[in-house]
């Protein structure tokens, strides 16, 4: 029998693969991590609902759309706010306290500048900054064509551009 | 150069080397973009627990159905009334038949249904009906904006986020964008039910529901949605929903502190500065499209 959706493991499988770019991508969007895991919830209780209508390669998509349409109709209009862990320094860096003054400054102004973004570049530039997905695998999730994830991502950079020049 | 609007993508994803970006857009801005990068690709998301995460969601999933399934097996002891939730949980898929259309920006979804009746979804818009009860339960719900031609047969409700609309036989269209509400009528009779109220559309006639109030019933001459013909209608709404289908159409950005108008009439889908003339005239605006066609200011 082949792979459908609707086995349990295949359908666990497709979670546990897919569980965090759907969190992440839904904090981009709302930038309430509770909220977007609620949503994450949901959209998969869509596709276990829909399981024997959506394929196993269509299920991403599936995924995807219907998150961004959840996120439409519940979330949307809340002011997003955004904040990322920082990896930490390395123990022997040497570095001065001013020098890491101004980096952590430069962090706050560049989340704000992202969380003021559009919403799809926003999403666009964090899935590849992030989460480190290649502009194809973006395209793919989102439904999109290759060279519309990279028009977002160009206009996110070209806006971001200014936070590093004004500093 | 070609790809001048994808440049700094290209470049990033290491397509276009330093020296030739350099060239191009000169040192500064390299420097600059390279400290965004080098910011950014220190920063991460908490890892996400996908195990504790699959678990919640099939604990959810299991409440859930046991609900359905309470009256039923209460009395049956623990252990086989698990056993029939975890048997209903793995076999439900072979019965449920409820089906989700949705039409993914920049496409129209067109579906025949089983009793002939005909759906066509705009952009970003979502239906979901149940498609074996169908003939004798049609009921829709929608998210989005939707046309329908409905053949004769039993009720057909479209039920949306702001309120439900009851076919009596007919043609309509039903506009369910944000908090507001928007049905024309094109043939034979809708009723349209929102907060209590109840209104019956003929033919031509058309009747708005914004932030949750039902206005005056208005004549349309039109015999099929605008969206169809490349136009966006708009009647007493508000600013904010007028720019966001402008974003959605244009796929542009806009910029504005004047969001608390309203707004009464029609934008094209073919030209982003005409649109916005037909916008920001009748209100005594001013617009700016910047260079890149992507953001725009009104003020």
């Amino acid at each position: 029998m082949s792979k459908t959706v609707c086995q349990e493991e295949v359908f666990e499988s497709i979670f546990k693969t897919h569980a965090e770019s759907l969190v992440n991508f839904l904090y981009y969007k709302s930038g309430d991590y509770p909220a977007a895991e609620d949503l994450m919830q949901d959209s998969f209780s869509k596709l276990w609902k829909e399981c024997a209508k959506v394929s196993l390669d269509k299920s991403k998509s599936f995924l995807f759309t219907i998150a961004n349409n959840m996120f439409l109709n519940k979330v949307k209009h809340k002011k997003v706010v955004l904040k990322f862990e920082q990896r930490s320094h390395s123990q022997f860096s040497n570095e001065t306290p001013q020098y890491l003054l101004e980096e952590a400054e430069f962090k706050n102004r560049l989340e704000l500048a992202i969380a003021g973004l559009p919403e799809g570049q926003r999403t666009v530039f964090l899935m590849n900054r992030i989460d480190k997905m290649k502009y194809k695998e973006i395209a793919e999730k989102l439904g999109l064509s290759i060279k519309a994830i990279e028009k977002r991502m160009h206009n996110a950079l070209k806006e971001l551009r200014k936070i590093s020049h004004n500093l | 150069m070609e790809d001048k609007d994808v440049l700094y993508a290209k470049w990033l994803n290491g397509e276009i080397s330093d020296d030739k970006l350099e060239s191009l857009v000169g040192a500064e801005a390299l420097v600059d973009l390279k400290r965004v990068v080098s910011a950014t690709d220190k920063w991460s998301m908490p890892k996400y627990d996908a195990s504790a995460g699959y678990n919640k969601f099939k604990k959810n999933k299991t409440v859930k159905e046991s609900k359905v399934k309470q009256i039923n097996w209460y009395k049956v002891s623990g252990i086989a009334a698990s056993f029939l939730i975890l048997f209903f949980f793995g076999t439900r898929f072979l019965t449920d038949s409820t089906q989700v259309i949705y039409a993914g920006n920049g496409q129209n979804e067109n579906k025949t249904l089983a009793d002939g009746s005909e759906i066509w979804l705009n952009d970003g818009s979502t239906i979901e009906f149940d498609s074996e009860d169908w003939k004798a339960n049609r009921t829709i719900e929608l998210s989005g904006e939707a046309q329908f031609e409905v053949t004769k047969g039993s009720p057909f409700i479209v039920n949306t986020p702001n309120g439900s609309i009851q076919v009596l036989g007919t043609q309509f269209n039903v506009r369910a964008w944000g908090p507001n509400l928007y049905v024309e009528c094109y043939e034979g009779k809708v009723q349209v039910t929102s907060n209590n109220r109840k209104t019956i559309l003929t033919e031509g006639e058309a009747v708005n529901v914004v932030q949750g109030t039902m206005t005056e019933k208005e004549k349309i001459t039109h015999d099929a949605p605008l969206w169809k013909n490349s136009i966006s209608r708009f009647h007493n709404e508000l600013l904010t929903d007028v720019f966001e289908e402008l974003e959605r159409q244009y796929d542009v950005e806009i910029k504005s502190t004047i969001l608390k108008r309203s707004f009464s009439g029609n934008f094209r889908h073919d030209n982003l500065e005409d649109a916005l003339q037909s916008i920001c005239k009748p209100l005594g605006l001013n617009f700016l499209i910047k260079e890149d066609q992507k953001i725009v200011e009104i003020e």
